[in-house]
């Protein structure tokens, strides 16, 4: 067997080589010390993980310093589960009663508009942002207000700069929020459609876009995934305040084209996203919509906003309706499929609908995972593999024909 | 029994182990022909190494 050996070591390289790459990937992601080499195993730097422990806690108790707006307890736009007073649209469960499922009528599955939330009472104010919380009786410009007067909903914006940004890069309409009520977990997601920056409904408790920079095949199949994987807006039964809107940009000369195109496609959501993609998509507002990440960029996206965005598909998910503020203070979830394989995408919107239900829905934990990733080599291996067995079949029979003359 | 016949059993039984736990690992993933090829080609690869590792630890005595 002279030509086993070098079978053996070729074989034992190939599958080794690229399990060994991912493992050592994963485990450096997951703790940046190094383990000391002791003979034949691997011990744990403590001092090292000590050292970059000080290191994190200095670094956030600068970063507390430095961002007032973000403390605990001041209308901070911080996911974290630490910083309670997330969502400044949010109140708690008691201050905004919502009716429950059974109390709403039934939407039809086509319904995809956005469902406005319950509306508040007199006694029962909604808390947007840079409005009076209830019982503070302080108005935006410092004049009082009438206690339980709920504001417009235009005045939907984030309370707070972040990362220490200067007073004067604090986004239009940006101030100060009176404490907030802690984050209500999110239960749902549901994909609505947005005809106009920054009409989205207000009241919700996350809000997505799916941002296509230009129409394309990928484009398509995303869009197929989305209609697939999420539904409606209307067809989702947890109260607005715990629900991810999924916005997907609508040219708004075609709003009435697109209901009879609903009708037409008749839940097929392949032929749904191709026709979505081609007339119906707002590649414009979704330029827009990137326009507002990256002017200026927080150093989390700078990279992506140095590139030239033409690929995608990106998800971009707030705290807040994201599409009229410029530029879009962080944390925010910022999801790149731009390197995703097109058969992936529907893993990582189940990955994504996973990850807005976490307490700190920007950390990407649930997207970043080795699964993910061996699913993406192994689709993209899979692409190279039919076109490889073609080649060698046609080698062997055309090898086999100069036999035989 | 031949080498060739138990090897290609065993090729095709691990191909078809790593593409059930590849359908039950992502169940919203198409199987299509790349991926049954790519199986079967892992199939054959870690036949090979386990062959191969198995010639090294017993065959060697022998």
């Amino acid at each position: 067997m002279p030509l086993f050996h070098p079978a053996i070591v070729t074989s034992l390289l190939v599958l080794g080589l690229p399990l060994l790459g991912v493992v050592a990937s994963q485990a450096i992601a997951a703790n940046e010390c190094p383990c000391i080499a002791t003979g034949n195993s691997c011990v744990r730097d403590l001092a090292c993980e000590e050292r970059r422990r000080a290191e994190g806690q200095a670094r956030e108790r600068a970063r507390e310093e430095a961002e007032p707006y973000r403390q605990p307890g001041r209308g901070g736009l911080d996911f974290d589960g630490r910083v309670k007073s997330l969502n400044p649209t949010i109140t708690t469960p008691s201050a905004t009663p919502i009716p429950s499922p059974a109390s709403r009528p039934v939407q039809p599955n086509l319904d995809v508009r956005a469902r406005t939330p319950a509306p508040r009472g007199a006694d029962q104010p909604l808390a947007l942002p840079g409005s009076p919380q209830s019982g503070k009786g302080q108005a935006r410009n410092g004049s009082p207000s009438p206690a339980g007067t709920a504001p417009a909903a235009s005045d939907d914006r984030p309370p707070a700069a972040a990362d220490g940004r200067s007073p004067a890069s604090v986004p239009k309409g940006s101030e100060r929020a009176a404490p907030a009520s802690p984050r209500l977990r999110i239960l749902e997601t549901g994909y609505s459609h947005l005809s106009e920056f920054g009409k989205e409904a207000p009241g919700y408790g996350l809000y997505s876009y799916a941002i296509l920079p230009s129409d394309s095949e990928r484009a398509a199949l995303f869009l197929a995934e989305v209609f697939r994987e999420i539904p409606a807006i209307g067809d989702t039964s947890a109260q607005p305040s715990q629900l991810n809107i999924f916005y997907v940009p609508l040219r708004k000369d075609k709003e009435a084209d697109f209901t009879a195109m609903l009708q037409t496609s008749r839940g097929d959501a392949a032929k749904l996203g191709a026709e979505y993609t081609k007339s119906f998509y707002d590649y414009r507002m979704a330029r827009g919509l990137l326009d507002h990440i990256c002017n200026p960029p927080d150093p989390s996206v700078l990279d992506l906003c140095n590139g030239d965005l033409s690929r995608g598909p990106y998800i971009f998910a707030y705290a807040s309706a994201a599409s009229h503020i410029e530029p879009v203070p962080p944390p925010y979830l910022f999801v790149d499929l731009s390197d995703v394989h097109e058969r992936a995408f529907g893993e990582f919107l189940a990955a994504f609908q996973a990850q807005v239900k976490r307490e700190d829905v920007s950390d990407q934990a649930k997207i970043k995972t080795l699964r993910l990733r061996i699913l993406n080599i192994a689709l993209t291996a899979a692409d190279w593999v039919g076109p490889v067995q073609k080649a060698v079949a046609d080698i062997a029979r055309s090898a086999a024909g100069d036999d035989k003359k | 029994m031949k080498f060739g016949t138990i090897f290609s059993v065993c090729a095709a039984a691990v191909a078809v182990l790593y593409g059930v736990l590849f359908s039950v690992t992502y169940p919203r993933v198409e199987i299509t022909a790349g991926v049954v090829a790519l199986c079967a080609l892992l199939g054959v690869l870690t036949c090979v190494a386990v062959a191969g590792l198995w010639k090294l630890a017993v065959g060697g005595k022998a």
